[in-house]
């Protein structure tokens, strides 16, 4: 009877580790999908921006604030900066301020303008540092009155773990 | 005898359930490596901005004072190819120098080093639909996907010229 009795404890506490242990490892498993569920989510968030940082180059490139008029291409409607609107956005901080929130409000956290061919100044047209970002950079022509230069249109977003 | 057999499917049972688990491990680490792929969205815009942004490029071609972009020295070399520079050189030869050295400083600069470069080479061409010759530029290795991009620029009476890029970006083929 006492042989049948610990033989039924035994069992039971079998089972019990073998609940256990089952136990742990569901919560691995979920553990580990929780996540890679919450790295996917910030990957898309940091996707969709980045796709917003694209956009925000070619919407940047068309402001009138920034883009050159008819008369700087000799060709009409085209997509380049002029020159002199660009330095006064570098120049100006007040300038810069007055676009601040708009900037904010679309994450994004760095915009210059670089003359790469040939090689020459960087213009800030907004920049507020933060921790952690992201940059795309885009090809345009700087235009003065004569003269256009090739430059590269850089646009930084905030990712992740910035806000 | 009939308690050895259900020993047997127990054993069996818990078995095929730690087989069930592994899989599905593996199948979403799988799932997972298999997510990860590259963007290559920014870098075929990048392509296109460059030959936009090259056409309007001043080039040190001067013609009655007046210094021509790189669209107007292909409508110039499409036209009166033995129309020269104020310094003495033809326009279909500045063009071409030209757009070697524009694309040298911009999308060649990893070339050098093309382990670490994206876009491990490129091909421009400026292609004529009257007799004149075209004009080809190449760096690096051509081989693998790319990215293309093509503008068509009208020459009036002559006809048109096309301007074509490809940057190369990976190497399996």
């Amino acid at each position: 009877m006492k042989k049948i009795r610990k033989k039924g404890q035994f069992k039971i506490q079998e089972m019990a580790f073998v609940l256990l242990a089952v136990v742990l490892l569901f919560g691995l498993v979920f553990l580990f999908f929780a996540r890679f569920q919450l790295g996917q989510v910030q990957d898309v968030a940091t996707k969709t921006r980045e796709e917003r940082a694209i956009t925000l180059v070619r919407a940047v490139a068309s402001m009138p604030e920034l883009r050159c008029s008819k008369s700087i291409t000799r060709i009409g409607e085209s997509s380049c900066l002029d020159l002199d609107k660009v330095v006064a956005f570098h120049e100006n901080e007040n300038i810069r301020m007055n676009y601040k929130k708009m900037w904010r409000s679309s994450f994004v956290s760095k915009i210059a303008v670089q003359e790469v061919y040939p090689p020459g100044e960087t213009y800030w047209i907004y920049k507020e540092e933060v921790e952690n970002e992201r940059g795309y950079a885009g090809f345009i022509p700087l235009c003065s009155e004569d003269n256009c230069v090739i430059a590269r249109l850089l646009v930084s977003v905030k990712t992740g773990n910035s806000e | 005898m009939n308690r050895i057999n259900k020993k047997a499917q127990h054993e069996m049972m818990g078995f095929l359930v730690i087989v069930v688990l592994i899989v599905v491990i593996g199948l979403v680490f799988f799932g997972f490596s298999l997510r990860r792929s590259k963007n290559v969205d920014s870098h075929m815009m990048q392509t296109e901005d460059l030959l936009n942004a090259m056409l309007l490029y001043t080039s040190d071609c001067e013609i009655n004072s007046d210094y021509l972009s790189v669209r107007e020295l292909i409508q110039k070399c499409g036209n009166i190819p033995t129309k020269k520079c104020g310094d003495d050189s033809l326009v279909c030869e500045k063009l071409a120098e030209t757009s070697e050295n524009l694309l040298s400083a911009t999308i060649g600069q990893g070339i050098g080093n093309i382990e670490n470069a994206f876009i491990h080479g490129y091909f421009l061409e400026i292609l004529y639909s009257n007799e004149q010759p075209t004009i080809t530029i190449e760096k690096g290795e051509l081989n693998g996907n790319y990215f293309s991009s093509l503008v068509p620029i009208p020459l009036g009476y002559e006809g048109e010229a096309e301007i074509k890029i490809r940057a190369f970006y990976s190497k399996e083929s």
